[in-house]
């Protein structure tokens, strides 16, 4: 074998071998992390980026540690908790077209996958898109439960962004240290 | 033939007949009906209900007359006009996700169909969803552009709905007159 040859089958060695690495890192949800999403909103506090997909992959998302803490004595994982929105709007409400009354996940860990083609739009903000808060945001419907733990397979390149599920921030505090594996 | 087929040979035509049926209706869209999609809206009016199916079907939706007066933009025809909005958000551009800037549908006859699940649903009202003024809405990303007329195919049972491609509508008059058929 030549030594140019040994050079290639060495690179293509390293190359599968970074392509089988799962890819892995730590990301901070602030407890105020609500992107804008639900109604009605007192601040707007863009999505945290998590993991960024060059193209299809598994992403699973573990929340490590962190509690949110919220009015009325909430002190909540990545769960949430139970609470009456009354006719106010929790995000993954919006995500659904609906509002008010009880719901179980306040203050739950949330997220959402953008395809690349919108999260690298020079106007993207990781925020509501259906406010006339940004040139080009995210869409409610695509919001989705995490919780303690959740995987999804992703069929294109895009950016994970993390968040909370309240709507009323200022009285929020602490948040989510989440881990991120990408394969 | 026995009566009991000859019975059964009759209710399959009288089916099959009501299937084939022709439904036909004019609506009056008002030029404020935003049904409050939109950044910055001023005004809660829904939707027009136009028509109701009871399976699937395909809709036909055609404009007769009518202008909508527009307070800044002026005599609208159901195309809409152009017109730069700025930072806010049109109707059409909330069902993108995205906001501000040149449009070329300002005030342009607009549609959404709902699905029957979504439309019985105690609390629904034919207006945006992602915001708090109601317990069950519309998703914006259903919305779609009629201008001079549309045929689309409704693969369940649902409702039409029509409106105006605008969000500040408080300064908006006149409407349009529009024709629906179903098959």
């Amino acid at each position: 074998m030549t030594g140019t040859k040994v050079a290639l089958v060495l690179l293509v060695f390293i190359a599968t071998v970074t392509l089988a690495a799962p890819a892995q890192t730590q990301v901070f949800v602030s407890g105020q992390t609500n992107g804008g999403f639900g109604a009605p909103i007192d601040m707007t506090v863009p999505y945290v980026p998590a993991a960024v997909v060059t193209g299809p992959a598994t992403i699973t998302i573990t929340y490590i540690n962190g509690t949110v803490i919220d009015a009325g004595g909430v002190d909540t994982g990545p769960d949430g908790t139970f609470w009456n929105c009354g006719t106010a709007q929790s995000p993954l409400e919006e995500s659904r077209g609906v509002a008010g009354g009880k719901i179980s996940d306040l203050d739950a860990l949330i997220g959402v996958f953008v395809p690349a083609a919108r999260a690298n739009h020079p106007k993207f903000t990781a925020i509501d898109g259906t406010k006339d808060a940004t040139h080009v945001g995210i869409p409610p419907g695509d919001l989705f439960f995490v919780g303690e733990a959740k995987t999804i397979v992703v069929n294109e390149a895009g950016t994970l962004f993390l968040g909370i599920n309240d709507w009323w921030m200022g009285d929020n505090s602490g948040g989510f240290n989440v881990e991120l594996t990408v394969q | 033939m026995k009566k009991a087929s000859m019975l059964a040979g009759v209710i399959v035509f009288v089916a099959a007949s009501a299937l084939i049926v022709c439904a036909q209706t004019q609506v009056f869209v008002p030029g404020n009906a935003s049904g409050l999609f939109g950044g910055a809206a001023d005004a809660l009016v829904p939707l027009v209900p136009a028509l109701t199916l009871t399976g699937p079907g395909t809709i036909t939706v055609t404009y007769v007359s009518g202008t909508v007066t527009d307070g800044a933009a002026g005599e609208i025809g159901p195309g809409g006009t152009v017109w730069n909005i700025g930072t806010n958000q049109a109707p059409l551009q909330e069902s993108q996700s995205i906001a501000g800037g040149k449009i070329k549908n300002f005030n342009a006859l607009i549609g959404v169909f709902v699905p029957a699940a979504r439309v019985s649903h105690a609390g629904f009202t034919p207006v945006d969803g992602t915001k708090d003024a109601t317990r069950v809405g519309i998703m914006p990303g259903r919305l779609f552009f009629i201008g001079q007329g549309k045929t689309f195919e409704a693969k369940e049972p649902g409702t039409l709905f029509l409106g105006i491609n605008d969000y500040a509508v408080n300064d908006n008059g006149g409407g349009f007159n529009v024709e629906v058929t179903a098959q």
